[in-house]
């Protein structure tokens, strides 16, 4: 065999091994978490039920950064929002990101956590989109779904929040407005497992975390 | 500094400054303050659990004001939380008055240092 051969069957080799070491398995969210009131809205949503790619449901994967359990990453790049856990493991939801996601990256803390919140349409929402009512109630129809995280820096607002949708179809996409938009059923799982005040790194757009679908699903 | 979580009808609120043992300075009391006047007016909530991060409830007052009062200065001066000229004697009246102003249950759920 000619070198050259060889040495692309080494790095073959190589890739195989490497690839074989990260693994992720399809997990999607429970529905044992949803609350009474969660049935009841989601029930007959007024939205279709959407045909999400399997690389942006819900997984279990290695992961390999040094964040804390506990701790989440948005990669706002790939798409994908990880929930660190311990071990070297993380699930990864696949997200939809809106222009309002793009404005913000670092590392802040969730402020607050809701359930089925208020949607208050900035005035700037209004302008391009609306008109909309000055506050919408909760429900399936708001577009921030079923559970909300908000964001600080100490004791400010950063204006950037993690919530559900009233658009799944769009989750694993960059639409034109909302912060990060995760499924309803995605949310909820999500925001069982947070504690108030957890640690948020969010990657800036061009520093994507390179941990995206390496090996398929698992059975 | 502040943070909190609704769920079920019962918001989880956090004193989340580990690293002062949940001391108070002008930005704690505000930050209390401000959630008891955003949690007051929630009438789906049935219960209000207070807790410290770390490994104390809440050591008081931070003990860097007193040394900043030793050196000459306020001991809570008003230019650190933004808050306009006289309003912050108020809000930590309402800080420390904030169970007693609230229409549903209260429980301070303490732990090590008090």
């Amino acid at each position: 065999m000619p070198r050259s051969g060889l040495a692309w069957l080494l790095v073959g080799l190589l890739g195989f091994v490497l690839g074989g070491c990260a693994h992720s398995t399809l997990e999607p969210s429970s529905d044992a978490s949803l609350t009474p009131r969660d049935r009841q809205l989601l029930a007959h949503p007024p939205y279709a039920r959407a045909d999400i790619p399997e690389s942006f449901r819900r997984h279990v994967v290695d992961y390999s950064r040094k964040e804390l359990p506990g701790t989440i990453l948005v990669d706002t790049e790939a798409r994908y929002l990880y929930y660190v856990l311990p071990q070297g493991k993380a699930i990864r939801y696949g997200v939809a990101v809106g222009e309002e996601a793009l404005a913000f990256s670092g590392v802040a803390r969730v402020g607050r956590m809701t359930e089925w919140p208020d949607w208050i349409p900035t005035p700037e929402i209004q302008a391009r989109l609306g008109p909309y009512p000055a506050r919408v109630a909760g429900g399936p129809a708001n577009p921030l779904g079923a559970r909300a995280l908000y964001l600080f820096d100490g004791n400010k607002d950063t204006l950037y929040r993690i919530h559900g949708t009233n658009q799944p179809e769009y989750i694993g996409q960059a639409i034109s407005s909302g912060c990060i938009r995760m499924t309803n059923e995605d949310v909820i799982d999500l925001f069982d497992r947070v504690k108030p005040g957890a640690i948020v790194v969010v990657l800036a757009p061009s520093r994507s975390a390179g941990m995206g679908p390496i090996a398929g699903p698992r059975s | 500094m502040v943070p909190w979580k609704i769920a079920d009808g019962i918001a989880d609120v956090r004193l989340n400054r580990a690293d002062k043992m949940n001391a108070l300075d002008p930005a704690m009391f505000r930050a209390i303050a401000e959630a008891g006047a955003r949690l007051k007016d929630d009438r789906s909530l049935r219960a209000v659990v207070l807790s410290g991060e770390g490994s104390a409830f809440c050591a008081g007052l931070d003990v860097e004001r007193v040394a900043a009062m030793a050196a000459g200065s306020s001991i809570l001066p008003l230019g650190d939380t933004g808050a306009p000229a006289g309003q912050l004697p108020s809000e930590i009246q309402t800080s420390s008055h904030l169970p007693s102003g609230l229409d549903f249950c209260t429980i301070r759920e303490a732990n090590g240092v008090m």
